[in-house]
């Protein structure tokens, strides 16, 4: 084995869950994630040169996985609906058996984000980086980082209380 | 102020995104770091043939599109096709099997479960006890492999991979056009192909007993530069010989992304 398939099997193997994690987190369903989160793995695998000299490459593992979902939740979009009822609903239902009420609850908070600060959290929240790093990893300035954290936070948080209002209502 | 003041959160908001945090705490990926570097090394020597321009020119691809296809072409009518599902990445086959008609697993295994050997030919094939065959589809490599596994499970089929044109506009579908005598074989297709309820990836059971004589489990995988689409597929009635692409759909300003 070279040098260079070492290198990158001692990154998978020590970001491999937390890459899937912040994947999983924003796309909320287990196999999906674990597609896109192997995809991704593949890609840096066949760019580790580059890849390697990423400022965060755990970051460039993530990023990649999410563009890959919004392309293929563009195309799913429009194509899926080509005459699916014949045979029965084609729409899956996420895969995450795991998950509590307030865990579901926050993911799709997540994925209501504005994508940069969708971003900017899952890159801080899944992969510990802080906001040089992650600011590195985005090619954005710290400043613009920590803007992005405080207005995720601030939807995030009006978004669960939203939540909340909405079960007290319905019980 | 320092990165490190930036970095500072209110308790409150450190809080919030611990839950975030702890929301999905404990999942792992399963995927070994073997299979990833298959993926990977499949993917390359793919995508570098695709760049030494086998093939040629893109005009020389388009008019390879109706003879591409080992097995014969694939009919996916308009309005009429019994499904179409757009793949969640280039190379979806990275969780994908191979042939293994003697399985007996209802679902296919999962992302971490096969063996590299599993993941050549983009699919599994399972026979069940109930006479129905399961069938989940990746990115297709060797459509041949594929026919040939219906073929001897007893289903009759024409399996086709034809290439996305450059520059082709998704966002009008794309579908084989229908030869003559090639038509939807209607109500039955629902009856002879289902779609369970599960993974994201495109699993099929067939029922081969329904399938009427001179009707074919037409499967059309249409991929460009390595990358998987769209897999249209349905129950017809005669065997679509070419695939030749036309769109689908009315056009609704999208690109081809």
């Amino acid at each position: 084995m070279d040098r260079g398939s070492e290198d990158f099997e001692a990154f998978y193997e020590g970001h491999r869950d937390p890459c899937f994690r912040a994947v999983l987190a924003t796309v909320s369903d287990r196999h999906l994630a674990e597609e896109l989160t192997a995809e991704a793995f593949a890609r840096a695998w066949g760019h580790w040169r580059k890849v390697r000299r990423h400022p965060a490459p755990a970051a460039w593992v993530v990023r990649t996985a999410l563009n890959t979902h919004i392309s293929w939740w563009r195309r799913r979009r429009r194509e899926v609906p080509w005459d699916a009822a014949t045979v029965g609903a084609l729409e899956r239902e996420p895969a995450d058996d795991d998950a509590t009420v307030v865990d579901l609850a926050l993911r799709a908070a997540l994925r209501k984000l504005p994508a940069r600060q969708r971003e900017v959290v899952v890159l801080r929240v899944f992969l510990d980086l802080d906001t040089r790093s992650t600011a590195a990893a985005l090619g954005v300035a710290p400043g613009t980082v920590q803007s992005h954290l405080h207005r995720a936070i601030k939807a995030l948080r009006a978004e669960l209380e939203e939540t909340n209002e909405r079960e007290e209502i319905t019980r | 102020m320092s990165t490190d003041d930036m970095d500072a959160l209110a308790p409150g908001d450190e809080e919030l995104l611990n839950g975030l945090h702890r929301s999905v705490a404990g999942a792992a990926l399963a995927t070994s770091a073997a299979d990833v570097v298959a993926l990977g090394r499949r993917t390359r020597t793919r995508n570098r043939a695709v760049a030494a321009g086998i093939g040629t020119s893109a005009a020389a691809i388009v008019a390879a599109i109706g003879v591409l296809a080992p097995s014969g072409g694939a009919g996916a009518g308009s309005g009429t096709a019994y499904g179409a599902l757009p793949h969640a990445g280039p190379r979806g086959g990275a969780l994908s099997g191979g042939s293994d008609p003697g399985g007996s697993k209802a679902v296919p295994p999962t992302t971490g479960t096969q063996s590299p050997a599993l993941s050549e030919t983009g699919f599994v094939l399972d026979e069940q006890s109930d006479g129905t065959i399961g069938v989940t589809v990746k990115t297709l490599f060797d459509p041949t492999a594929l026919q040939a596994a219906l073929d001897k499970a007893g289903v009759p089929n024409v399996i086709t991979v034809a290439q996305i044109p450059d520059g082709w506009d998704m966002s009008r579908g794309i579908e084989c056009t229908p030869e003559s005598g090639v038509r939807p074989a209607g109500r039955v297709g629902g009856e002879a192909i289902t779609l369970p309820k599960g993974p994201t990836h495109l699993t099929l059971v067939v029922h081969p007993s329904v399938i009427p004589a001179g009707d074919y489990l037409t499967l059309t995988q249409f991929q460009s530069h390595g990358q998987t689409k769209v897999t249209s597929f349905g129950l017809y009635v005669g065997r679509q010989r070419t695939c030749v692409p036309q769109h689908s759909v009315g056009s609704t300003g999208h690109d081809f992304g």
